[in-house]
C-alpha cells in the first residue's frame, strides 16, 4: 500500500524492485519502473523498452539438471550487459522438450556477441524441467525497465503504464497501471465517448483515441481503459486506465 | 494513511445499505475467493439488486473550470472559479481535480475536501477544493491563473443504474442487494457475480453493457457494430434465457 504522495516522487537511485506494485487506498495501481535514456512526459502512455528479436529463441548453452539455479544461453545478434535482465524472465520455448516453464531472472553475466550469457534464477527457484543443449529460450527483460513513451503509429512493446509527473533521464517512479488517471486526448478521427473504451493513438505519441471496434487495425491495439469526459483533442482528459 | 487499500472481507459483508457511511467512498474490499467489491453512495433513486450500475453523467458545468490564482509547487489547495453549476459540499470527496490544458503537463490529484459553491453564476463564484493530506501540487511550472481544470466526482458516488441505452458514463458495477436512495452499500467490480441479460449469449465469451435494456448486459459481439464499442465488462459463466439473470465474471476492475 502507498500514500497519496507517492506517486508524484521520483528517485535517481532504485528504492523499490522493477515492477514493485503500489496500490493506494482508492485502488489506483502502480508500477515501480526505471526510465530510459529521454525524459518521460507526465500522463503520457508508455511501453516497455524496444527489444527487437535478438533476445528471442536462443541456444541453451550447457545443459542444465533439475533443482540447478542457472542457465546459461548463447547470445546472437546482440551484446548482454551485466543485470540486464535482472528482475526480468526466462522462458522455455519447445513445446517438444520443455512444458513452457518461465522463470524470474535474478541477475546475469556480460557477455560479448557471441558468448555466454549465464543467467542466476531468483532465491528459492530452481529448474523443474531438465534443460539440454538443443533447447531454447527466450529472455525478456522487466516490462518496466527503461521505458519509453509510446512512439506515434502504435506501440512496440507491451503498454506499461502511465506516469503522473516527469521522470528524468535514467530515473526511478512510478507509472499508473489501474484506475481514474490522466492522458492526451487523441480525438484526430472520433471524439472519445464517455464510459467507453480507449485505446493507444495511432496520431500522437503517448496519446489515447476511441476504441471503435469497427476501426480496421487501430481496434487491434486494444482496450487501455474507459473515457470518463469526452475530453479535447491534444488536451489532457481523465480516463479508468485498465492495463492491469 | 487511512484505510487499508483493499479490505479484507468475510462473506456476506457485501450486502445491505448503511445511512452513514462507514468507509471511504470507493473503498476496495476483497472477499476470499476474489470477488472485488467498491463502496458506492446511490443516487437519489432506490437502488435494485444485481443490476449494472454506472456514474453519474459528468456535469458539463464543473469541466474546464478556470482556476483564480496560480498553482505553486507546494500548494495543497486549487481555487477555482465556477460559472455555471452549484457544488454541494464535498461531492468532490475522494473525487480528482485534473489539469486540462497540453502546457500545464497534465497533473491529476485526488480531493479531500471542497467548500460549497450554493449556485453557479455568470460571472463564476470563487471556491476551493484541498487535496489528500500530505499531496502537494509539485508542479515545475507554475499553472497560470485563468487556465482550466476538471473536476471530476468518485466514479461511485451517486451511481445510477445504467439506462436502457449505451453506458453513458463510467461503469461502476453490480450491487449485489438493494441499497436505498442516498444510502451507502457495497457494489460488485470483478468476480462470479448475477445479474440481468438480455439476449442470447455465449459461454466462456465476453459481455457488455447491454444497448437496450436498463441495468443488464448483452453479449459482446465484435463484429457488431456501434454496440461492441460499449466494450468487455466481463465474461459469461452461464448462459440464461434472455430477461432473466445471469451469472457472469465480472471484470470492470
Amino acid at each position: 500500500m502507498g500514500i497519496q504522495a507517492a506517486p508524484y516522487h521520483t528517485h535517481s537511485n532504485q528504492r523499490f524492485p522493477l515492477g514493485q506494485v503500489m496500490e493506494l487506498p482508492d485502488g489506483r495501481i502502480y508500477r515501480y519502473a526505471e526510465n530510459g535514456a529521454v525524459a518521460l512526459a507526465a500522463a503520457k502512455l508508455c511501453q516497455t523498452m524496444a527489444l527487437g528479436a535478438n533476445f528471442d529463441t536462443l541456444a541453451i548453452q550447457a545443459a542444465r539438471a533439475v533443482g540447478t539455479t542457472t542457465i546459461p544461453f548463447t547470445t546472437s545478434g546482440s551484446t548482454v550487459a551485466e543485470n540486464q535482465f535482472a528482475d526480468g524472465t526466462v522462458v522455455v520455448e519447445d513445446v517438444a522438450l520443455n512444458l513452457g516453464e518461465i522463470y524470474p531472472v535474478k541477475s546475469n553475466t556480460s557477455a560479448a556477441d557471441p558468448a555466454t550469457c549465464t543467467l542466476t534464477l531468483h532465491d528459492g527457484v530452481t529448474v523443474l524441467n531438465a534443460l539440454t543443449t538443443t533447447g531454447k529460450v527466450t529472455v525478456r527483460v522487466n516490462p518496466w525497465k527503461q521505458v519509453i513513451v509510446v512512439p506515434t503509429v502504435a506501440p512496440s512493446q507491451m503498454v506499461v503504464g502511465v506516469p503522473q509527473v516527469i521522470v528524468g533521464i535514467s530515473a526511478y517512479g512510478w507509472l499508473q497501471t489501474h484506475g481514474v488517471c490522466n492522458v492526451v486526448v487523441d480525438a484526430t478521427v472520433t471524439a472519445w465517448v464517455i464510459g467507453q473504451g480507449v485505446r493507444p493513438s495511432e496520431d500522437d505519441a503517448g496519446g489515447a483515441a476511441f476504441l471503435d471496434f469497427d476501426e480496421a487495425a487501430q481496434a487491434d491495439k486494444g482496450l487501455i481503459g474507459f473515457a470518463i469526459i469526452a475530453g479535447t483533442d491534444l488536451d489532457f482528459a481523465p480516463i479508468f486506465l485498465r492495463i492491469e | 494513511m487511512g484505510f487499508p487499500a483493499v479490505i479484507q472481507g468475510n462473506e456476506g459483508d457485501q450486502f445491505g445499505d448503511q445511512v452513514t457511511a462507514l468507509y471511504p467512498l470507493g473503498q476496495k474490499m476483497m472477499l476470499p475467493d476474489g470477488r472485488v467489491f467498491r463502496y458506492a453512495l446511490m443516487g437519489g433513486t432506490i437502488g435494485v439488486a444485481n443490476k449494472l450500475y454506472q456514474s453519474e453523467v459528468p456535469l458539463a458545468g464543473w469541466l474546464a473550470e478556470a482556476i483564480i490564482t496560480a498553482i505553486g509547487k507546494q500548494d495543497t489547495r486549487i481555487d477555482g472559479v465556477n460559472s455555471s453549476q452549484a457544488i454541494p459540499a464535498n461531492v468532490f470527496d475522494e473525487g480528482y481535480v485534473m489539469l486540462e490544458e497540453t502546457d500545464d503537463l497534465g497533473a491529476i490529484w485526488q480531493v479531500k475536501e471542497n467548500e460549497i459553491v450554493a449556485s453557479g453564476a455568470p460571472g463564476g463564484v470563487a471556491h476551493a477544493l484541498r487535496l489528500k493530506d500530505g499531496v502537494t501540487a509539485g508542479v515545475i511550472v507554475a499553472v497560470a491563473a485563468g487556465n482550466v481544470v476538471d473536476l471530476i466526482k468518485n466514479a461511485w458516488r451517486d451511481i445510477i443504474i445504467k439506462p436502457a441505452s449505451d453506458q453513458t458514463a463510467l461503469v461502476a458495477g453490480v450491487p449485489p442487494s438493494i441499497i436505498a436512495a442516498s444510502d451507502w452499500g457495497w457494489c460488485q467490480t470483478r468476480g462470479v457475480a448475477s445479474c440481468l441479460v438480455e439476449g442470447t449469449t455465449v459461454i466462456a465469451e465476453e459481455l457488455r453493457p447491454s444497448a437496450t435494456v436498463a441495468g443488464a448486459v448483452a453479449r459482446l459481439d465484435y463484429g457488431a457494430a456501434d454496440v461492441a464499442d460499449n466494450g468487455p465488462c466481463g465474461r459469461c459463466i452461464e448462459v440464461a434465457p434472455d430477461a432473466d439473470f445471469c451469472l457472469i465474471f465480472l471484470t470492470i476492475d
